[in-house]
């Protein structure tokens, strides 16, 4: 019996796996088309389901505003205060027109955003864009 | 020489496919650990960007756009005259019909969630608004 099986499958039960490993195959290629690789938000976020246009590249890592109201960039919770301190690497990296995407939570305050948008803009900040999901 | 070469042939010819053959096992862990890597580190959201900008303080720098004031309790009003959130793309695009492409200001209260302000926003933008500028209250 088990020689017969030998002679049959000369992959040793290999040959069986193969629909297992297809469906692997179209995952992945599904993974690969479908989704983009992007760095973690620092904290977790429900963005806003929204229209919105396709977003213009940008060479500033984008500002995470919490439901909280807590403010992150590059990876790390800033102090709306010292929101200068933390942009200045890039303004001294000769970026003429700074653009920033903004990519807050669908709860957060309205209100934050505007004295927020009001910093930027006092910063230097020529463009800001508020980060919605498409509906 | 060719004795050597007869010998080699006949024992390829004797081991069959399996000895040409390669396992898949070591394939198929590659693809699944690919797999797992690209699942866990990429994201199907799919953003969209709002160009914003921040008006004056107490609303002042928006002389000449469309005023739509969002209160926290839910109420929305368009240059002091409630209105409701399926109408302001039609009076929106109304405005734009009278001249240029409208340009819209939000007055926002404190307490008024980010979704609210965005489900305005993409009501302003069916109905021809491009520009949009959020105030505060005071």
């Amino acid at each position: 019996m088990r020689k017969g099986r030998q002679q049959t499958d000369p992959l040793g039960g290999d040959e069986q796996m193969m629909p297992f490993i297809s469906i692997a195959f179209l995952l992945l290629i599904f993974c690969l088309i479908a989704g983009a690789i992007e760095s973690r938000a620092p904290v977790p976020l429900e963005p806003p389901r929204g229209e919105g246009s396709e977003s213009t590249a940008s060479s500033l890592p984008p500002l995470y505003l919490a439901k909280d109201g807590s403010l992150w960039f590059d990876g790390k919770q800033v102090a709306e205060e010292a929101l200068g301190e933390a942009l200045k690497p890039y303004r001294e990296a000769g970026e003429e027109d700074l653009r920033l995407q903004i990519k807050a939570d669908a709860a957060s305050d309205s209100a934050l955003l505007v004295t927020l948008l009001a910093r930027l803009r006092a910063l230097g900040v020529a463009q800001t864009e508020i980060m919605t999901e498409a509906p | 020489m060719t004795q050597a070469f007869a010998r080699r042939s006949s024992r390829r010819r004797r081991g069959g496919r399996s000895a040409l053959l390669l396992s898949m096992t070591p394939l198929t862990d590659v693809v699944f650990i690919l797999l797992v890597f690209f699942m866990l580190a990429s994201s199907f959201l799919d953003w969209r960007g709002i160009e914003i900008s921040a008006g004056g303080r107490g609303g002042s720098g928006i002389e000449g756009l469309l005023l739509l004031r969002l209160h926290a309790d839910g109420r929305l009003d368009l240059g002091g005259q409630a209105i409701a959130l399926e109408d302001v793309s039609g009076r929106v695009g109304a405005a734009g019909r009278e001249g240029k492409a409208p340009q819209v200001a939000l007055q926002v209260e404190p307490g008024v969630p980010l979704q609210s302000t965005v489900d305005v926003i993409t009501q302003a933008r069916a109905g021809g608004a491009t520009t949009f500028t959020l105030v505060g209250t005071k």
